[in-house]
């Protein structure tokens, strides 16, 4: 009965709260609350950016590791708990690239959104009475953040992948792409300001409970 | 170095890049709101890729191994570790009641105490009371009868229970479902409502292009009717003029003839009327009877169509020749020499009729001016 107040309790409670709970008192069920939110989430960036699905998941479980153990480390102040979370995740994931001097084998291509698939999924979680309301905004913002990436023009979208899921610097684009440098970081500034302005107009902001 | 702000938000610059524009970055509070405002986009960007749930086996290394460093760190393992909250939280009353809950789990039951016996001589001190037992068997009725009260009851709310958790499945998933069902609503509204605006502004733009192209064609209109009645104007001078180019087209050897006939003494003019048909023509012939020419002016007939002319006819007592033929300018005028091969004093008049395309050996024609040949 108690756990089944804490957990509900617990729900509400926000991302900052409860790295909160877990800087200063270790509590391990606010970060069990975390790990159940993102780690779907960020288990889907480290497989997508590695293009391995096992090593995806092995880098997941570093990134949450490092949560628990570093979360001493995070500073609301700079940021917000998923910035920090993805980032080391990303970070982790492109190291990982980077070691095993391993390109995923198949083109990056992202993702498409199942609208069936997705209704389907809600029906598993609800009866593994998951956290909800989180998976669906999150399953939400999944479709608003293709369909923004789908509206950039292609040049600019490019610039995206090749950055952010593939990890290469500007100075490797540019050698590889035989693009200057200026013509980089105009579509990087270009896609992102875009892209910003299509997710506002589309309502996304960072979640809260 | 400003240009860099999009790839080092991204995370496409080198580490010595980066090193070189954060410590820019530190003096630059525009550029730090820039960096912010692009955070929001890229913070997005996960949420692109498909969500893969960890397995159970990761799930629980993961829990195994951070419960294990709570131990160690914190002296606290998943059973204890939330009674510690000091963090703020949105419904303190409920904290207070899990507190108050789990604290009556761990703190023990309050124990008699007696600190002048031993426990063991406590214990046969009181089951030696005769009063003793009987209370006991019926402390240990009452007891029986309220554990399976209170097992009934406990019975009776784990089936609550357990339907109100069906309940609470069900609302979860019409939760969900409605939650899919608003998100699609809310992306079509959006969309509606872009392509509704983009709509307006292009129907806005056609309208003004419309009445901008209404009017160049009212203008065009105007202009194109002022040309066309300067060009009716402009043909109707030339046709004009074409026809007075033509009346003074005489040859020099005509012309000779027209001076020779003018300033000869016996030559004379005589009138030349229109009929009953032609009341408004009239014509003037100027002649020597001793020359073979005359000059012929006419006035006041109309213009001929295609295939017919006016030709001289020169009449005699018996009969008559047919001569030159002439057509008229727009204002119905002509200047012609009339040939003869017989002197005009053979002739005792001249008319006029209207014959077909290249004139005819005798008349067909009515007669639209006549004029006797007497001297006045």
């Amino acid at each position: 009965m108690g756990n089944e107040l804490m957990q509900n309790t617990l729900d509400e409670l926000n991302d900052e709260e409860l790295i909160s709970l877990v800087q200063t008192e270790g509590n391990v069920h606010a970060f069990r609350q975390l790990y159940t939110r993102y780690s779907p989430i960020v288990t889907g960036l480290s497989s997508k950016i590695t293009g391995d699905h096992t090593l995806g998941e092995e880098i997941a479980q570093e990134t949450f590791w490092r949560v628990w153990h570093n979360a001493a480390s995070f500073q609301p102040t700079r940021g917000t708990f998923t910035n920090w979370m993805f980032g080391i995740a990303r970070n982790l994931s492109i190291d990982a690239l980077r070691r095993y001097k391993k390109m995923p084998t198949r083109p990056f291509v992202l993702d498409t959104f199942d609208r069936e698939e997705q209704h389907h999924e809600f029906n598993t979680l609800v009866a593994e009475e998951s956290d909800v309301p989180h998976q669906v905004w999150a399953s939400w913002q999944q479709e608003e953040i293709l369909a923004a990436l789908d509206k950039l023009p292609p040049e600019q979208k490019e610039v995206i992948v090749w950055v952010y899921f593939q990890g290469r610097t500007r100075r490797e684009i540019a050698q590889q792409e035989q693009i200057p440098f200026g013509t980089i970081n105009t579509r990087a500034r270009l896609a992102l300001d875009k892209l910003r302005y299509l997710l506002m107009g589309r309502g996304i902001e960072a979640y809260s409970e | 170095m400003e240009a860099w702000l999009g790839l080092y938000v991204l995370g496409g610059l080198t580490e010595e890049e980066e090193r070189k524009l954060e410590a820019v970055l530190a003096t630059r509070p525009d550029w730090q709101t820039q960096v912010e405002d692009l955070t929001t986009a890229v913070s997005q960007l996960p949420y692109a890729t498909e969500a893969i749930p960890p397995s159970d086996q990761m799930t629980n290394q993961l829990m195994a191994r951070v419960e294990k460093n709570a131990q160690a760190r914190f002296g606290v393992g998943e059973a204890t570790s939330f009674t510690a909250v000091s963090a703020p939280a949105p419904h303190p009353q409920r904290q207070i009641k899990i507190e108050n809950e789990l604290k009556q789990e761990r703190e023990p039951a309050p124990e008699a105490k007696d600190e002048t016996a031993s426990w063991w001589t406590r214990l046969t001190n009181f089951w030696s009371h005769p009063g003793t037992t009987v209370f006991a068997v019926a402390v240990a009725v009452v007891l029986m009868l309220w554990a399976g009260l209170v097992t009934q009851q406990l019975n009776q709310v784990s089936e609550e229970m357990a339907n109100l958790r069906n309940d609470f499945t069900a609302v979860q998933t019409t939760n969900s479902d409605l939650a899919t069902a608003n998100a699609a609503l809310v992306t079509t509204n959006q969309e509606l409502t872009s392509q509704n605006s983009n709509m307006l502004a292009d129907m806005a733009t056609l309208l003004n292009d419309n009445s901008e192209a209404q009017l160049t064609i009212a203008q065009l209109q105007g202009e194109l009717n002022n040309s066309q009645q300067a060009q009716q104007e402009a043909e109707t001078q030339l046709v004009s003029l074409q026809a007075q180019y033509d009346a003074l087209q005489l040859t020099t050897a005509d012309q000779q003839q027209v001076t020779d006939l003018l300033f000869s003494p016996q030559t004379y003019n005589i009138s030349l009327p229109g009929t009953a048909e032609t009341p408004d023509a009239s014509g003037r012939l100027v002649l020597n009877p001793n020359q073979g020419e005359a000059l012929l002016l006419v006035s006041g007939l109309p213009p001929l169509p295609e295939g017919q002319v006016y030709q001289v006819l020169l009449i005699y007592d018996t009969g008559h020749n047919t001569a030159d033929t002439f057509r008229v300018d727009t204002t119905g005028d002509s200047v012609l020499l009339v040939h003869s091969d017989e002197p005009w004093g053979n002739f005792t008049a001249v008319g006029i009729s209207i014959e077909p395309e290249g004139g005819s050996p005798q008349r067909t024609g009515d007669i639209i001016i006549l004029g006797e040949l007497a001297q006045s």
